[in-house]
């Protein structure tokens, strides 16, 4: 068999997944068995206690429910106990059945339980004669005699029967946990000792693989470098049969074949440099302005004389482009002149417009800030009018309420001028008792006079009636001296009433006079009412007009600035088309110059 | 004392004054009750004892003929009277008004006067003897003349005059 790389490789890993398998296998056996064991303890030991001690635990509720059935004396209580009990008793042997069936068919704890089923048979034939039938006779201390001494025995040989089949139970399960765990130890060092095994056979093969195959490949690629690095006659000469051996070959092969070609391509470059000089110094001309050179006679063949071609045609289209680039420059020139005397012309007007648009909007913006005073203006003149509104109002009412204060001081003096002629009558009416009195005083005197004159003609006699009579004449003395003076004041008394009657009359006509004029200021502040309404009215028609005029000049404004920036714009776009021209120039005056370098003729 | 202003002093200083001098004049008893009357503008004084009442002039009726100082007849207190001009019986222009005073004397006679002024005692030391220089009429019939200046007339005097008579034909009335 032929020991090429691909087999090498498949043996050793082959090797590997042997070992690998058998390990695994082994591995498999062992859990197989430990399992089975762990099962074994599970169900025969934890199981199997379980139901003893439940069918020990069912034997003692039991014999707790005798009593029970001995200390009751009703009978329908008995006959419950039983059947109570006959759930207890089936429980029990389901128990033991259970437990039963988790051992094998030679183990001697099936005869164990046998014997419990037998001790126990005896135990309830024992109780249902000995015991439950005194009790239902009524014979309590019979029965209780029997429980104690016939049926005890009996229970507790099945008690200690249960107990000893619990103990041997867990010592068979102590022996079964001691097996398994000694066969874990076992499978745990059979495991390390494969697993060591199959390291080194993984180690041998890799040392193997690596002196077969890594040695080879790495002398074949240092011979590559080399060949790559220029030295074009290193050879591999790699013994051996495998791929690596043939590959080595054709890499001797393939260096050789290269040493070969390359030695005739350096021949064709030379040739081809040669030409490509002799092109490249008509290039070098053509570049240097001399569109009159020509290149040496036809030589060459293929891509070479085409590219000869080529750049024949190449120099001739240049001279003729050339002569007529010329005559473009001298044309753009004349143009560009033209061009920048029409720009200059328009930056001058430009700025002139821009200034005018500017002085422009200086102008609308005072127009605004006139029409935004004129707006201030107005509306304070419409607060100012309708205040005037207010105020006019006032004063009617203020002149309404003067009337009607007139009218009340006129119907006052009204009252007082008929109190004052009630007044004048009363003094005339005093003047005529006073007329009286006078009268009564004169005649009084009189009397008194003729008193005097008895007594002076009486004599002697009549000298204390004479005094008497001095007095009567004193007192009609003094009486018309009183009257006169009463006289003297009613006189001043009807003067007064007939000047204050003349007042009255006087304040009368000053009052009717009075409201008349209160009455023509209502009317005149009625008329100023409707004026200053009107004022108002205006006012606020005002106000609105100029309102809208400073929304117009505003907008306006915002117009004005609006062209102010686009005429700066323009003037900035003039700017740059005049600094665009002058580079048009600048460029045509160097493309003259440019193209003056060519030599055409 | 109590206190009294100057004006209530000098009223009751007055009326002390007075009360004194009216004790005079009752002590020395040389008084003459007289009935001042006015004529015109002169007042005269006449004898009280010899006049019997004063009275308001009731409708006086004239007489036809008679001379200018005698006023007419009146009815005085239930009496027909013959009234004469005081300003006329003294020899003075009449222009005795209708509202004068009547003085009536004894025996149907009367005076018509412009008024009667008062009553007056004139004591006897104040008199004064009748000026120089009176009308002839006037002349015998002023017995003196007060410090006043009010003439006291002669009663008898007067009675006398024969201006106070009226001559009514056969029937005489006058004495």
């Amino acid at each position: 068999m032929k020991l090429n790389v691909g087999t090498k490789l498949a043996s050793a890993f082959g090797a590997l997944v042997v070992v690998l398998i058998g390990l695994a296998a082994f591995g498999y056996e062992r859990d197989q068995q430990i399992e089975e064991q762990i099962e074994r303890l599970n169900t025969r030991g934890v199981n199997a206690t379980r139901e003893i001690a439940f069918a020990s635990a069912m034997l003692q509720k039991m014999r707790a429910r005798g009593f029970y059935h001995i200390a009751s004396t009703d009978i329908a209580e008995m006959t419950r106990i039983e059947a109570d009990l006959q759930g207890v008793q089936q429980q029990l042997e389901d128990a033991l059945a259970r437990a039963e069936r988790t051992f094998d068919e030679k183990d001697e704890r099936r005869a164990k339980i046998a014997d419990v089923r037998r001790t126990f048979a005896e135990f309830l034939v024992s109780r249902n004669r000995d015991v439950f039938a005194n009790s239902r006779a009524g014979n309590q201390q019979l029965a209780l005699q029997n429980a104690v001494n016939l049926t005890g025995p009996l229970f507790e040989r099945a008690a200690t029967q249960l107990e000893d089949l619990v103990k041997l139970n867990v010592d068979i399960a102590e022996k079964t946990f001691q097996t398994t765990r000694s066969d874990v130890a076992h499978a745990r060092t059979r495991s390390l000792e494969a697993t060591g095994f199959g390291i080194l056979v993984a180690f041998v093969s890799a040392v193997a693989l690596s002196r077969s195959i890594a040695q080879r490949v790495g002398s074949l690629a240092a011979t590559a470098r080399a060949v790559r690095d220029g030295d074009l006659q290193r050879r591999a000469n790699l013994g051996g049969s495998d791929e690596i051996s043939e590959l080595a070959a054709d890499v001797d092969e393939m260096t050789s074949e290269m040493a070969n070609r390359i030695a005739r391509e350096r021949k064709a470059q030379e040739e081809l440099a040669a030409t490509v000089k002799s092109y490249g110094a008509f290039v070098d001309r053509v570049a240097r302005g001399e569109l009159t050179a020509v290149l040496d006679a036809d030589t060459e063949e293929g891509e070479l004389g085409r590219l000869r071609e080529n750049l024949g045609a190449m120099a001739r289209s240049l001279r003729t482009m050339t002569v007529r680039t010329h005559e473009a420059v001298n044309a753009l020139a004349t143009a560009t002149a033209e061009i920048m005397t029409t720009t200059q012309e328009h930056s001058a007007s430009a700025a002139e417009s821009a200034a005018a648009v500017t002085e422009t909007v200086a102008t609308v913006e005072e127009v605004a800030q006139t029409s935004r005073h004129a707006a201030e203006r107005a509306r304070e003149v419409s607060v100012a009018s309708r205040k005037s509104v207010e105020v006019s109002d006032a004063g009617r009412d203020a002149a309404e309420r003067a009337i009607g204060a007139m009218t009340k001081v006129r119907e006052q003096v009204s009252t007082i001028a008929e109190r004052i002629l009630a007044l004048s009558d009363q003094a005339q009416a005093v003047g005529q008792i006073i007329t009286t009195v006078n009268e009564l005083a004169e005649q009084s005197n009189l009397v008194a006079l003729n008193a005097a004159i008895e007594a002076a003609r009486a004599g002697e006699a009549g000298r204390a009636f004479s005094v008497v009579a001095a007095e009567i004449r004193a007192l009609a003395e003094q009486s018309k001296r009183a009257t006169a003076d009463v006289r003297t004041i009613l006189g001043d008394v009807q003067k007064s009433t007939t000047s204050a009657v003349l007042a009255t009359e006087e304040g009368d006509r000053a009052v009717s006079g009075a409201v008349e004029r209160v009455r023509e200021a209502g009317t005149r502040f009625d008329e100023l009412a409707a004026v200053i309404a009107e004022a108002s009215e205006a006012a606020s028609q005002i106000l609105d007009a100029t309102q809208q005029q400073a929304t117009g000049v505003a907008q306006i404004s915002q117009a004005m600035q609006s062209i102010n920036l686009a005429t700066s714009q323009t003037v900035e776009g003039t700017r740059q088309t005049e600094r665009a021209a002058r580079g048009l120039n600048d460029l045509s005056g160097r493309l003259r110059d440019a193209v003056s370098q060519y030599r055409v003729a | 004392m109590p206190d009294f202003t100057t004006a209530e002093r000098a009223i009751l200083e007055a009326r002390a004054a007075r009360l004194a001098r009216a004790q005079d004049a009752e002590g020395s008893h040389a008084v003459r009750d007289t009935v001042v009357v006015r004529a015109g503008r002169d007042l005269y004084a006449i004898d009280a004892a010899r006049v019997r009442a004063v009275g308001a002039v009731a409708r006086l009726t004239p007489i036809p003929q008679a001379p200018e100082h005698v006023a007419g007849f009146a009815s005085f207190r239930g009496e027909i009277v013959v009234v004469f001009h005081l300003h006329g019986v003294l020899g003075l222009p009449t222009t005795l008004s209708e509202h004068g005073t009547l003085l009536s004397l004894d025996d149907g006679l009367a005076l018509a006067v412009d008024a009667v002024e008062g009553f007056r005692s004139i004591p006897e030391d104040e008199l004064r003897p009748a000026p120089e220089g009176l009308s002839s009429i006037l002349a015998p019939l002023v017995e003196a003349v007060d410090a006043s200046g009010v003439a006291l007339l002669r009663f008898d005097a007067l009675l006398a005059s024969e201006r106070m008579f009226v001559d009514a034909g056969r029937s005489s009335v006058a004495t």
